[in-house]
């Protein structure tokens, strides 16, 4: 048994898993319309290369990434490109999208080669992931290429496939598992061969036993499969790492930094697609569920599926659908907009009754937020930097480690909503860096055509008072020794080819 | 008792040492104008009087005029001016102008006839182009002072919001 380390702070919340973990993932229809927002990932926006009127087929190529950090984005159904242009995101805020109107055919265009990937060689499976347009699909989209690149480029001591779903309520990943074990499995080991990594270990939560005996059962050798305690916020990826290795990944560095990749369970039969069956990333697994939802369920939704097409098939408890939120209940995201799509980062939709929240009080400096802080911050003090906008001293605190899991917001007695000023605190610090980089920039211009205009005062001024002429000489004697460079120069070039002239007379 | 006395003679020539310290990382060495002109936006749009931000840090520093002159610096520049030289925190002076979001200036290039007017007003050398040759705006160099939109003689510069500030409108 591999010994386990404790994260610091965390809480036990109540899964309610058993809401959606014991039904089959159903597919869902193929909706009228599909949104493929361009900026869906972390990075540089795609570039779209279809055209308005386009037809495009299952699994084309709609968009290409756009520089090293980007992603490929690929058509989830076939039909017609209807427009090309701005589309609300969850968020509310507008984003560039390519808009397809099916036709229910869901004809498939041409797949990529499936690749026996035992006899193939690891850089041309990187490239398999980059093609497919793979994202992590835990939750933060980051495209799977880069981390595997970087993987691959220095030395892995531990991969780690997450399935740790330690927010509540979800359910897909456990789905996942349960249904398509060897999927899970192959696509660990692929993973596995690309980034040369010596040991690979297959996490899932103590409360997903069914899912962690399926995975022991169809194990390869040299997997090795564990579950870590049920306690807020262990799928988060340092805490992860934390809890398996006892390593700490330090402040502003990727977990390659101590030697370590974690992928998520999904993304990671996402690969298994794309190489055996030369399969893009078009689909997802989402888990729909709440209070207001009669019966919860897990579906396998086209990526680009609206979110008010993927609600419409659920029956709602009138009464009980207050808000609805993407994502978990604790870090996910309120809905502002039914028409935003489906997306790689959408692993649950929430539809919950609505909650007053009631007001906030003064801090009374308590503690618990402090006890609770996976991150070992000190809310209570960030919460009163950013109240008073000390941005220097806040990053001084580490604001930029906080992983916005909101413990601190559930501990807190004076329902001080925490991470709502953090992260406030950290878009305005991100502003100013942006203002600060700019105004820099500008003293620098202003102050250089300062001194040329200054120069160019003094050489008039010098010139009406000094000969002309002997500045004119300098510049002939310059431009004769420059010609002079040039002649000598086309010398030896011609010299240099001159073997070459002789052996073609010859 | 002579023992407390050297003890206290330690203590001093300590904290001396310490103060010392502690001033040179504040940086008593930099210039007051300097300290001023690093809150100032760096548009260089000349609003506030003076023809450009260096000169008017420079006029602040000599203690002759008001901070709140600054369009583009608005509230958060008044405070951190105040706070650095311990003045009143005073609201903007309406007179210099108001301050809003930031933009960049674009030249419509179908209508520009290249008199290179806007390039010689440009205090950024943001403008590029050469006589009857289509100008354009480098955008990431752009201040959005506006100086640039008095001297078209054919109305084509207009500003609009860019960066962050554009995503967020």
């Amino acid at each position: 048994m591999r010994k386990l380390h404790k994260f610091p702070g965390g809480i036990r919340l109540d899964g309610r898993r058993e809401m959606s973990n014991s039904r089959h993932i159903l597919p869902v229809e193929i909706p009228e319309y599909l949104v493929f927002p361009l900026g869906a990932h972390i990075g540089m926006a795609a570039i779209p290369v279809v055209n308005m009127g386009d037809q495009v087929l299952k699994g084309q190529l709609i968009a290409i990434p756009d520089g090293y950090v980007s992603s490929a984005i690929h058509a989830s159904s076939s039909g017609v490109v209807v427009d090309i242009a701005d589309h609300p995101m969850v968020s509310g805020n507008a984003e560039k999208s390519i808009l397809i109107q099916t036709d229910g055919r869901d004809l498939w265009g041409e797949k990529m080669n499936p690749l026996d990937y035992t006899k193939t060689d690891p850089e041309i499976l990187e490239q398999r992931i980059a093609d497919a347009g793979i994202i992590g699909l835990g939750g933060a989209g980051f495209p799977s290429q880069v981390k595997v690149m970087e993987g691959a480029d220095r030395i892995v001591e531990t991969l780690i496939i997450n399935g740790v779903e330690c927010e509540p309520y979800i359910t897909c990943d456990d789905r996942l598992i349960r249904e398509r074990v060897s999927e899970v499995i192959v696509g660990a080991k692929i993973l596995q061969k690309i980034v040369a990594a010596k040991e690979c270990i297959i996490v899932v939560e103590d409360d997903m036993p069914e899912a962690r005996d399926a995975l022991q059962s169809a194990a390869f050798d040299g997997q090795e499969i564990v579950s870590v305690p049920a306690i807020y916020p262990a799928g988060g990826e340092k805490q992860l790492i934390l809890t398996i290795t006892g390593k700490h990944v330090p402040s502003h560095n990727l977990p390659i930094k101590v030697g370590v990749l974690v992928h998520n369970v999904a993304t990671v039969t996402a690969i298994y697609r794309a190489v055996t069956s030369g399969e893009p990333l078009i689909s997802r697994i989402v888990t729909v569920t709440g209070e207001g939802i009669e019966q919860a369920e897990n579906v396998e939704v086209l990526i680009g599926t609206p979110v008010a097409d993927l609600l419409s098939r659920f029956n709602k408890l009138s009464g009980r659908c207050g808000s609805l939120v993407m994502g978990g209940a604790m870090m996910g995201l309120p809905v502002m907009s039914v028409q935003a799509p489906v997306t790689g980062k959408t692993s649950c939709l929430l539809l919950k009754p609505a909650t007053i929240k009631p007001h906030a009080l003064p801090c009374i400096r308590c503690g618990n937020c402090l006890e609770v802080c996976p991150m070992s911050l000190q809310p209570q003090l960030l919460y009163s930097l950013a109240k008073h906008q000390q941005w220097d001293e806040l990053q001084g605190h580490r604001l930029f480690d906080c992983i916005e899991c909101a413990c601190c917001d559930v501990v807190c007695p004076s329902h001080i909503p925490l991470v709502s000023y953090f992260q406030q605190a950290k878009s305005a610090i991100q502003h100013q860096d942006e203002t600060r980089a700019r105004a820099e920039m500008s003293r620098g211009r202003y102050h250089a055509r300062n001194e040329r205009l200054q120069r160019q005062q003094d050489q008039q001024n010098a010139g009406e008072r000094a000969s002309p002429v002997a500045d004119r000489k300098i510049l002939q004697s310059e431009i004769l020794a420059a010609i002079q460079r040039s002649q000598s120069k086309r010398k030896t070039n011609i010299r240099k080819s001159d073997p070459d002239v002789n052996q073609n007379d010859q | 008792m002579l023992s407390a006395l050297l003890f206290g003679c330690f203590f001093a020539i300590l904290s001396t040492l310490f103060l010392r310290s502690e001033s040179s990382k504040t940086g008593v060495d930099i210039p007051l104008a300097d300290l001023i002109d690093q809150l100032l936006p760096q548009t260089q749009c000349g609003e506030c009087g003076f023809a450009g931000c260096r000169p008017y840090a420079e006029a602040i520093s000599q203690n002759s005029v008001p901070i709140n002159q600054c369009p583009p610096g608005g509230t958060s520049t008044i405070q951190q001016l105040a706070s650095l030289l311990g003045r009143d925190v005073v609201p903007l002076n309406p007179v210099f102008g108001k301050h809003r979001p930031f933009r960049v200036a674009v030249i419509e290039e179908e209508q520009c006839i290249g008199c290179t007017k806007c390039i010689q007003a440009c205090p950024v050398d943001a403008i590029l182009g050469a006589a009857k040759q289509m100008h354009t705006v480098l955008i990431e160099n752009c201040t959005g002072c506006e100086l640039c939109i008095p001297p078209c003689p054919v109305d084509c510069i207009r500003m609009q919001p860019s960066g962050s500030d554009a995503q967020a409108a």
